[in-house]
């Protein structure tokens, strides 16, 4: 009868706080790993908006110029793709394609350039857009991003006219 | 006898932990409890970083959209760090109906009077980003925000904003880079043509 008391008043088993420390464990875990992706999903946020922000001000740009200097591939390169938008420097890897489709006519054949590395270059040019009443305006940015370090695109659409720029 | 010293051994092997068990039962048992200290600190520090980043963010956005949509339609600007003045036409009147445009005879027009215009005021007060239309009440875009830093760029046609925070993740303060990174970037072009600059034609 006494030794039956002495065993009821007995501590946990290792068993039992193995077990507690297990899920502890488990517990702490799955708080540290939902903290670490809220941070990510943050970061993915915060560069979503900042290539947004950098096609807004691209199209922006192009809005200054005129139709001449619109259509030709060479003004395009040294005067809109020559330097990089602000903000660009927080995205990863980052490169940019400026397409120029005729819009509303049977031309065919398109403008296209690319920045890489802050190096310019000329796709295809097709100095026909200069006769064109509208060309469509593709702007894709190109960025390594969290989570995995995945390749995100953002892409702009705008038709621009002469005498004036209207979004899609 | 031989009973008796048997019982007394017994005993001894149910008895409590010895002193060097329990201090190094209590090391590791203080070790654990200290990393968890550090990291629920921890993580209850990164969560209000976090909420802090996204709320601040938010508010760099509603702002560069507001100077944004004043800038695309403004005639004059005023750039000065956290102290943006804008001009617009008077599109609307006191009562708040549009006004009819008139021509002003050089091939531009203008809104109610001839020369009059719209003064929106942008400016960082007791922490607070207000917008305030001409002497009207203004109207708080962001609060909590004394970190904030609002620079506008005039190029003439092309205007551009910058607005920065201080993130609170590292609790020495946030560095230049830290600051830098949060730069939100709005560049607009002014529709309307300037009448502070002479030299701007559209």
């Amino acid at each position: 009868m006494r030794r039956r008391l002495r065993t009821d008043q007995a501590a946990f088993a290792l068993v039992e706080c193995t077990i507690a420390t297990a899920v502890s464990a488990l517990f702490l875990g799955s708080l540290f790993l939902m903290n670490s992706s809220a941070m990510g999903t943050i970061q993915l946020a915060r560069e979503s908006a900042c290539a947004s922000q950098v096609l807004q001000q691209r199209v922006e740009s192009m809005r200054i110029a005129n139709w001449h200097q619109v259509t030709d591939t060479n003004w395009l390169k040294t005067n809109l793709l020559n330097i990089e938008a602000p903000g660009a420097s927080q995205l990863t890897n980052m490169s940019e394609t400026l397409t120029l489709v005729p819009y509303g006519s049977t031309t065919v054949g398109n403008t296209q350039l690319t920045r890489t590395n802050g190096a310019v270059a000329i796709v295809s040019s097709n100095s026909a857009l200069l006769g064109e009443n509208a060309v469509k305006i593709i702007w894709t940015v190109n960025y390594t991003a969290a989570p995995n370090n995945r390749t995100i695109s953002r892409q702009i659409v705008a038709i621009l006219a002469k005498g004036g720029v209207a979004k899609w | 006898m031989v009973t008796g010293f048997g019982r007394r051994r017994s005993w001894a092997k149910k008895g409590g932990y010895a002193v060097s068990e329990l201090i190094v039962s209590s090391a590791i048992f203080c070790s654990i409890s200290l990393g968890l200290l550090m990291g629920f600190t921890s993580l209850q520090r990164n969560y209000a970083a976090t909420s802090d980043f996204s709320v601040n963010h938010a508010d760099e956005m509603r702002i560069s959209d507001y100077m944004a949509m004043d800038l695309r339609r403004a005639i004059a600007v005023q750039a000065a760090k956290n102290d943006t003045t804008i001009y617009i036409p008077a599109y609307y009147d006191q009562t708040g109906s549009p006004q009819t445009p008139a021509l002003d005879g050089q091939g531009g027009v203008f809104y109610g009077a001839s020369g009059s215009s719209v003064k929106i005021h942008y400016y960082l007060m007791a922490g607070t980003i207000y917008r305030q239309q001409d002497n009207g009440a203004a109207l708080p875009l962001a609060v909590s925000v004394q970190d904030f830093v609002f620079d506008v760029t005039d190029a003439g046609k092309v205007v551009t904003t910058r607005i920065t925070f201080n993130p609170t993740f590292n609790s020495g303060g946030a560095s230049l880079a830290a600051t830098t990174a949060t730069a939100f970037y709005n560049t607009t072009l002014l529709r309307n043509s300037r009448t502070d600059i002479q030299s701007s034609v559209y």
